[in-house]
């Protein structure tokens, strides 16, 4: 029978994919971070890589990250390249680096090239953060890449403490186990962990989404220092996408962050942030569209402070929206209640 | 199979019935789940829950993943329902179906994600066809979070059971004020159009004026009653037969209602398969989507099939707003006029939306039950439809001379069949003018053909035979009318005799023949309009279980012959013939005669 990889694959296949250049990098940016308690400059390197290579047998139901990846597998000197465009721009305390797969990975990033960045940036950063799916987090590449970097982070994409939503929502192929020992294998050498969490992932409905959430933060809380809930947006060439055209799926309430944040605050010795990317638009986490660019503000604001009275002010009718969704949603058997 | 469900009563795919719990719960039946009366138990989603619900008096759903119609197949076949053995059998058990999924054993079966598909007519017809072909017939369907005052009814129409007060909170808060004719945001509204409760109480600014809570909750209110008041509506209209007539003036508030009633037309089977063929209620033909529905294309099919008669002249004449056509003055005045000639013709009503009503048939329902917009000016489609009838009859007939004894559009209708006809009519047909015109004509052609006449005993037995091969198919008439049969009775309450021996009557209040057991058995029906009963003596009526097989042309309406080893009998079908042989619960054929058989 077929499962999701397979419908994947066959998404991925008609998805008309521009060609990209393997010295160009997928995108760089500067922001702000939390970084002991301090708000610091932070910087953000997407490379384009060969692309993650769970996505290439399919991958996630979500991720269409995987669109940016090179026409042709970068070379070391590709990566370089890459590098070496935004190298003078880095400025600040924080430095995340993405593939859109896992910068561990030696088939996406090569390893001469990961030793150079990372000796590079430690010269240049106090803290240096790579994402990377769990099977590239073993000892060998946690002496490796401290050998470089002082104060190193792996970014693991969990997405939920749920196996059975990780496996039959989003199709991510590996289990809560093989995120805590990657968790475990970095903190022997020092290297602290930090998980991506997905706020409603396909097929469920928002109350399943915000209780899978509160749940999901509070398991992950041991293993992770910091806890980034990202709200799924629609990508196109996903299963995501595919239900959203179809009106099988709505992205998340901005009220249901809002209220997972205010459930876990303080119960964790965790940071917890989350960046409401695309909030505001219909393939982006939403409220009425009146009050989103208010909730997204807050959202930001909580993630460099960690202050829950941000959210104090927040007011909007639709509340009582979303109250009834949570009630009701579950009763359309499939289907979102209000879009 | 069920025991928590049973079907009371039946309007084409429309049924009212009743939920086998707690003592008993109508349907067509309003689940509102955020209340405690609520006779569903909602397992939930199965990728996050593993709680199966067991509750003896309510609808179990066990938890599942629903998946709206226009997702791919895959994610069906990924997430088909759980398969569930014997313990959920003792307590009534739901199902969410996908419409490409096959479900069995439950007594409720739920449309997932039906939300999804609100405005899509094609969708949602497909949905209902395709739940419906794969359940049994006698258990519930459940269409959730779609129902509003203006929908319900069709989706009553299109044969829903159950639904729910979900939709119609929703847009409560989303400050949607909702009527059967049309939805408003409650800041556009000056007044509020309803009497209900919640809008006797309040102003429309005295409701803008409330705290958000309060205001939505009142609108909730007001949603829900306008609802359960549309609820009752069709509920009376199933009751009364007239649903159809109900939903050709509800769907005219969303276009998408419009094109849901004329694709589930265009389907024709399904709603054909569960629409009676003979009742007693009135059949309004007020809208365009009036000439394409069942009772209308059948009778037209069945006068081209099953229907023929043989003579030299045809005469064409307009129909009456008085039914039967031969009550009314102006076929009163024709048939005095003609006299004794009226023998040598054989007479055929134009009619719109029927087409063609030949003279044997104006008793049959709906050509005795009709009635139209009349206004001397026909459109486009129903001078097509109606020409293409008289088209078609005078192709299948060998009539050698037609005689149009018409006026005004009917002329045009007459000519655009493209056949030799000849007009006798000058101006109003009952003119003393034209009818004189009309006797002259007739005396020409018969002296012309040297036409033998019909008798009035002929014409009536023709009328016995015209519809027996009407009702029952092509040359069955021939088997039930004897060739000295004879008739008694006032019109149109004829009985039809075989010497002391009584074979049928005519039944004008359901358009039908009434059989007795000989009539039925001279009519020789096998395999058609059989019903094969088990090994036991019916009294009264034949119920579901007692059913061993029926043959798919019976329709509710129909007479019956039923045939078991230990009885014959005859009856009027209650339901169709496939939902007799699968159901196992409800009347199947109320009988009128048994007979027990050796011993």
């Amino acid at each position: 029978m077929a499962g999701l990889s397979d419908v994947m694959l066959d998404i991925r296949r008609r998805q008309r994919v521009r060609p990209h250049s393997p010295s160009e990098l997928v995108g760089f940016w500067t922001g702000e971070d939390l970084l002991d308690g301090r708000r610091v400059k932070s910087n953000t390197i997407i490379f384009r890589t060969k692309g993650c290579h769970w996505a290439q047998k399919g991958g996630c139901t979500m991720c269409g990250y995987t669109y940016d990846a090179a026409t042709t597998p970068p070379t070391y000197e590709d990566i370089m390249a890459q590098y070496r465009s935004v190298e003078d721009k880095i400025e600040g305390s924080v430095v995340k680096l993405f593939t859109s797969g896992s910068f561990l990975d030696k088939s996406e990033v090569p390893e001469r090239a990961k030793g150079e960045i990372l000796s590079s940036l430690s010269k240049k950063a106090e803290k240096v953060i790579v994402e990377t799916r769990p099977e590239f987090v073993t000892d060998n590449t946690m002496q490796e890449a401290k050998k470089y970097v002082a104060r190193l982070e792996i970014a693991v994409g969990l997405e939920t403490s749920s196996d059975r939503i990780r496996i039959e929502c989003i199709n991510k192929n590996f289990l809560f186990k093989d995120f805590a020992r990657a968790s475990e294998t970095a903190k022997k050498y020092g290297v602290t962990t930090k998980a991506y969490l997905l706020l409603k992932p396909p097929f469920i409905c928002e109350k399943d989404a915000l209780e899978d959430i509160v749940s999901s933060v509070l398991d992950a809380a041991p293993y992770a220092g910091t806890i980034s809930i990202n709200l799924c947006n629609v990508q196109r060439g996903t299963i995501v996408d595919e239900l959203f055209i179809k009106g099988a799926y709505r992205p998340p309430w901005l009220w249901t962050i809002v209220e997972a944040i205010k459930r876990v605050h303080g119960k964790t010795g965790s940071i917890i942030m989350s960046d409401p990317l695309a909030a505001g638009s219909a393939r982006g986490p939403h409220n009425c569209y009146q009050c989103d660019a208010a909730f997204a503000d807050a959202i930001r604001k909580y993630s460099l402070t960690q202050d829950l009275s941000v959210f104090d002010g927040l007011q909007c009718q639709c509340r009582l929206q979303w109250e009834k969704v949570l009630e009701l949603e579950g009763w359309t058997f499939g289907a979102p209640l209000i879009y | 199979m069920t025991r928590f469900f049973e079907v009371t009563h039946r309007d084409g795919a429309a049924r009212l019935g009743r939920l086998l719990i707690r003592g008993g719960i109508e349907t067509p039946y309003i689940e509102r789940p955020g209340s405690d009366s609520g006779v569903i138990v909602n397992d939930g989603n199965a990728l996050v829950h593993g709680q199966f619900s067991c509750a003896v008096d309510s609808f179990n759903v066990p938890p599942h993943v629903g998946l709206p119609y226009h997702v791919r197949d895959e994610f069906v076949r990924l997430f088909a329902p759980p398969v569930r053995g014997e313990i959920a059998m003792e307590a009534p058990r739901g199902a969410v179906v996908h419409p490409g999924q096959v479900v069995e054993g439950a007594d409720m079966y739920i449309m997932a994600g039906a939300r999804a598909i609100e405005g899509d007519a094609r969708a949602l017809l497909d949905s209902f066809i395709k739940i419906k072909g794969s359940a049994k017939p006698d258990t519930a369907l459940y269409v959730p979070a779609l129902a509003t005052p203006e929908n319900l009814a069709m989706l009553v129409y299109l044969g829903a059971d159950v639904v729910d007060d979900v939709l119609v909170t929703a847009k409560a808060y989303q400050g949607l004020y909702l009527t059967e004719d049309g939805e408003f945001s409650l800041d556009e509204l000056s007044g509020l159009p309803c009497a209900c409760e919640v809008c006797r109480s309040y102003a429309a600014d005295g409701l803008r004026s409330l705290p958000p809570a309060e205001r939505f909750a009142l609108l909730a209110r007001h949603n829900y009653l306008k609802l359960e008041e549309e609820l009752k509506r069709a509920k009376l209209h199933v009751r009364r037969g007239m649903t159809r007539e109900y939903v050709e003036k509800q769907c005219r508030s969303r276009p998408w209602l419009t094109a849901l009633l004329r694709l589930a037309d265009a389907q024709h089977d399904y709603l054909e398969q569960r629409t009676p063929t003979y009742r007693s209620s009135e059949m309004l033909a007020c809208s365009a989507e009036s000439q394409n529905r069942v009772e209308v294309r059948r009778f037209a099919e069945r006068v081209k099939t099953r229907f023929s008669s043989s003579g030299d002249i045809l005469l064409i004449i307009p129909c009456s707003a008085r039914k039967p056509y031969s009550n009314s003055r102006s076929h009163i005045a024709i048939a005095r006029a003609l006299g004794k000639y009226r023998g040598y013709v054989h007479e055929l009503i134009l009619t719109s939306p029927l087409g063609v009503v030949p003279r044997e048939l104006e008793l049959v329902y709906p050509a005795a039950h009709y009635d139209v917009a009349v206004t001397g000016v026909w459109d486009l489609d129903e001078r097509h439809w109606v020409s293409g009838c008289l088209r078609d009859y005078i192709d299948t007939h060998t009539f050698k001379k037609i005689i149009a004894h018409v006026e005004g559009p009917y002329v045009e209708v007459c000519k655009q069949t493209g056949r030799d006809m000849t007009f006798t009519s000058k101006g109003r047909v009952t003119g003393d003018e034209s009818l004189s015109s009309l006797v002259e004509h007739v005396m020409a052609a018969v002296a012309e053909l040297g036409t033998k006449p019909r008798g009035q005993g002929e014409l009536m037995l023709d009328m016995f035979r015209g519809m027996a091969d009407y009702e029952f198919g092509a040359g069955r008439g021939d088997h039930l009318v004897p060739k000295n049969g004879v008739v008694k009775g006032r019109f149109p309450r004829y009985v039809l005799f075989d010497g002391r021996e009584q074979l049928c009557s005519i039944s004008p209040d359901f358009g039908s023949l009434s059989l007795t057991l000989e009539g039925a058995k001279r009519l020789d029906l096998g395999p058609d309009y059989v019903v094969e009963i088990g090994d036991f003596v019916p009294r009264g009526s034949v119920l579901a279980p007692g059913v061993i097989g029926a043959n798919l042309q019976i329709r509710p309406g129909d007479d019956v012959f039923v045939k078991g080893p230990k009885a014959v009998a005859v009856g009027k079908a209650r339901m169709s013939g496939y939902e007799m042989a699968e159901s196992t619960r409800g009347m199947a054929v109320e009988l009128r005669h048994v007979e027990r058989l050796g011993s």
